[in-house]
């Protein structure tokens, strides 16, 4: 079974990872092996068994941790790599959902909680902290009680009568 | 129909077809299953309704077919006792006390009524029920009657034997029917399969029908289950809401008119505008030698009384164009003065713009708050919502004071400005006046005043601090940074306390307070680091597919269509992006 192992160099959280294939110095891929599966072994969590000739090139199990499965269409986290003997290599993995499955996955839809791009800022969703200190601000109105005056009132028409 | 549930879940009674012997299919029969080996008939309790659908009808027969030679026998109940109290534990022993089980034996091809024949069954009958049975033979069709009663003067006819006219006696079991406890009528069914003559045609008869469906209470201590609604008088529940129109309109609510009576144009009264120079003119003419109380008219008891008032305004008034002479009360001073020309004025303290510091929810309630002092009247909290501009609307706060020149009254009027439309949102009422006394009573009052105000101000400044708002803690919004417990936004505005800026300001003292309307507005000071939208996004509620997103994102609900994966790897995806997050 063919596998192909690469350098993951995104966090798991990334739908589409940036993997790169193992070249040598030349440019020549040589992150693609044969594989053969341990007995039982499970789609998403499997162990492979990678065999290397004497005269080959040593498995670079150390410039790799993650793996694509071309037969099943899935892509692997390496968790484990366990030498069995010279040149026998046990490789576990775990599949790798968001990578494997990005395509699909692009025409699904949903209702968006939160986005780095596409937000609401009108919406309170209570993740807001804020510094103990306020910013306080006076405004103040235009025009205001400038003037003082004497307003008397009195009896009467205002008209002097004969009494 | 509504079907009785007992105890026993399986004396649940359902319509069901039987099929006679001779093949003809007798409906709208209801059968008790049970353990019992034998089917009996009993009363079918239908309501007439049900009846009238099925074609029965008080007192009419239904033909169930024609014997020929060996009558059918639909219905044959071999052990009498079994049947006794399969009857006895549906319905209680107290509540049945009428039940007429008839076995007639008959030999040969005539109708038989032998009472002797039936006598073990009427043994049974009142051994079990109680009562006295009355055999007595029908003259005209010689199918023996029974009545069975449970009392001594009260006999109630049950209907006939039915008969087997053959020498291979069947044992015709009329059904017995259920006599509802304390009706004043008797609600019962009866079916009565009878022999119809000699023919061998047998009928089914009602001979009695009334529909009140007996329910009885259980005497054993079981409890009473009724069957069908119980709350036949309440609404069934039913879809409801939505679809509004989501629009509206709002009616325009300007700031009021001023009033149009003045108590000035009334001639009871008069008011002025006179400067410093000519009051002191005024008081020396009123002490001094110029004013002739004789001249004065004597509805004056005292002449201080002419002088209905005599204030401190903070505003330029209304005046007539020509001054005029004091006249007190109705004696010309000699002494020139503007005349006020009105008794109401407005004076408007201009708008201010609420602009958005933050064009999001953080410009609001409960976040930002807003306090609104008011010369003479004091500082009034006021809805920030009302007035915030948003990132599409530009909002302004206007005041208006409405002034009664003649009692020192005033209204200011609180309106929102967007546009060129104003909408009066608040009206709060002070005093903008301060009174010069003219005696003893004057200053008595003018202290009095004054002390009510200060004493509410003192008690208003003891209650300044105030209780934090009660603003609801947002649960588990205290996030944990490196040992560090961060509280909500929300969280840190709860602790903080409200403080009442200024107490009661009015009358003398307002006018040494300030004279300026102002706005205090406290914003939140937020805390946001660098790439916060990279590492946490920001609220959406949006519906979107993932390929019309980028960037940190994380949905409320998430649809999986068309992914080949298994059951375990869904779980994955969808915890991905609904519990975690993922980098698109």
């Amino acid at each position: 079974m063919r596998i192909q192992f690469y350098k993951n160099n995104s966090d798991p959280e990334v739908l589409t990872k940036d993997i790169v294939l193992l070249r040598d110095g030349q440019g020549n891929i040589i992150g693609n092996y044969d594989g053969f599966l341990k007995e039982k072994s499970s789609i998403v969590s499997p162990s492979f068994l990678i065999e290397t000739t004497d005269t080959g090139e040593e498995f670079p199990w150390a410039r790799i941790n993650y793996f694509f499965v071309p037969l099943w269409g899935r892509y692997y986290y390496i968790t484990d790599v366990t030498v069995v003997r010279t040149h026998l290599y046990q490789i576990t993995g775990r599949v790798d959902v968001l990578m494997s499955f990005r395509t699909e996955l692009g025409a699904c839809s949903g209702i968006v909680a939160n986005n780095e791009n596409d937000w609401n800022m009108y919406l309170d969703d209570g993740s807001c902290r804020v510094y103990q200190n306020p910013h306080t601000f006076v405004k103040v109105f235009p025009n205001w009680f400038g003037n003082e005056q004497i307003a008397l009132a009195v009896a009467g028409a205002g008209s002097p009568t004969t009494p | 129909m509504q079907h009785t549930r007992f105890k026993k879940s399986t004396y649940l009674m359902r319509p069901v077809n039987v099929v006679s012997q001779n093949g003809t299919t007798v409906t709208s029969y209801t059968e008790l299953p049970g353990s019992h080996v034998d089917k009996f008939w009993y009363a079918p309790i239908l309501d007439q309704a049900s009846f009238a659908l099925s074609g029965f009808a008080v007192g009419n027969s239904y033909d169930i077919g024609t014997s020929t030679g060996s009558p059918p026998n639909p219905i044959r109940i071999s052990n009498l006792n079994q049947t006794f109290d399969k009857i006895v534990d549906l319905f209680g022993q107290s509540k049945l006390y009428n039940a007429v089980l008839g076995r007639l034996k008959g030999t040969g091809s005539s109708l038989t009524a032998d009472a002797s024949r039936c006598q073990d069954l009427i043994n049974i009958i009142i051994n079990r029920f109680g009562g006295t049975v009355d055999l007595s033979a029908d003259g005209t069709t010689m199918q023996p009657q029974i009545f069975v009663s449970s009392t001594d003067s009260v006999y109630e006819y049950f209907g006939n034997l039915s008969i087997n006219h053959t020498s291979n006696a069947a044992e015709w079991i009329l059904p017995f029917y259920l006599n509802v406890a304390g009706q004043n009528t008797y609600s019962y069914y009866v079916l009565a399969l009878t022999a119809n003559g000699v023919s061998g045609t047998f009928k089914a008869t009602f001979l009695t029908g009334s529909l009140i469906l007996p329910y009885y209470p259980r005497d054993t201590g079981e409890v009473e289950v009724k069957g069908g609604d119980p709350y036949p008088n309440i609404p069934d529940s039913d879809t409801s809401g939505g679809g509004g129109s989501g629009t509206d309109t709002s009616d325009a609510n300007p700031v009021p008119m001023l009033p149009s009576v003045s108590a000035i144009g009334t001639g009871m009264c008069r008011l002025y505008n006179p400067t410093v120079a000519q009051l002191i003119d005024l008081g020396a003419w009123l002490w001094g030698s110029g004013l002739d109380l004789t001249q004065l008219k004597k509805i004056f008891a005292d002449p201080m009384d002419v002088i209905l008032g005599c204030s401190v305004f903070p505003v330029s008034m209304p005046t007539e164009s020509t001054p005029q002479t004091i006249i007190f009360g109705n004696i010309d001073s000699q002494i020139s003065s503007r005349v006020v020309s009105s008794q109401y004025m407005s004076y408007d303290l201009g708008q201010v713009d609420i602009t958005s510091y933050y064009n999001s929810y953080l410009d609001f309630a409960p976040y930002t708050k807003m306090q609104l002092f008011l010369p003479f009247i004091g500082m009034k909290t006021i809805n920030v919502d009302e007035f915030m501009s948003t990132a599409s609307v530009t909002k302004k706060i206007g005041v208006t004071y409405s002034i009664d020149l003649l009692s020192g009254a005033c209204v200011a009027h609180v309106y929102l400005n967007v546009g060129s439309t104003s909408t009066l949102l608040y009206e709060f009422g002070g005093t903008c006046n301060t009174q010069i006394p003219l005696n003893s009573r004057d200053y008595t009052a003018t202290v009095q005043s004054l002390l009510g105000i200060v004493g509410g101000s003192a008690a208003a400044g003891m209650a300044a601090f105030m209780l934090p708002e009660a603003i609801p803690a947002v649960v588990g919004a205290a996030g944990v940074v490196g040992g560090m417990v961060m509280n909500a936004a929300k969280n840190t505005i709860a602790s903080k306390p409200t403080v009442e800026h200024a107490g009661g300001i009015g009358g003398s003292t307002g006018i040494m307070g300030s004279r300026k309307a102002y706005l205090i507005i406290e914003r939140p000071n937020l805390c946001h680091p660098e790439n916060q939208e990279h590492f946490t996004g920001y609220p959406g509620f949006l519906y979107r597919t993932v390929n019309q997103l980028n960037g940190y994102t994380k949905f409320i609900n998430f649809e999986l269509q068309n992914i080949h994966a298994t059951e375990p790897e869904l779980e994955e995806i969808k915890e991905w992006f609904t519990v975690k997050g993922v980098l698109l």
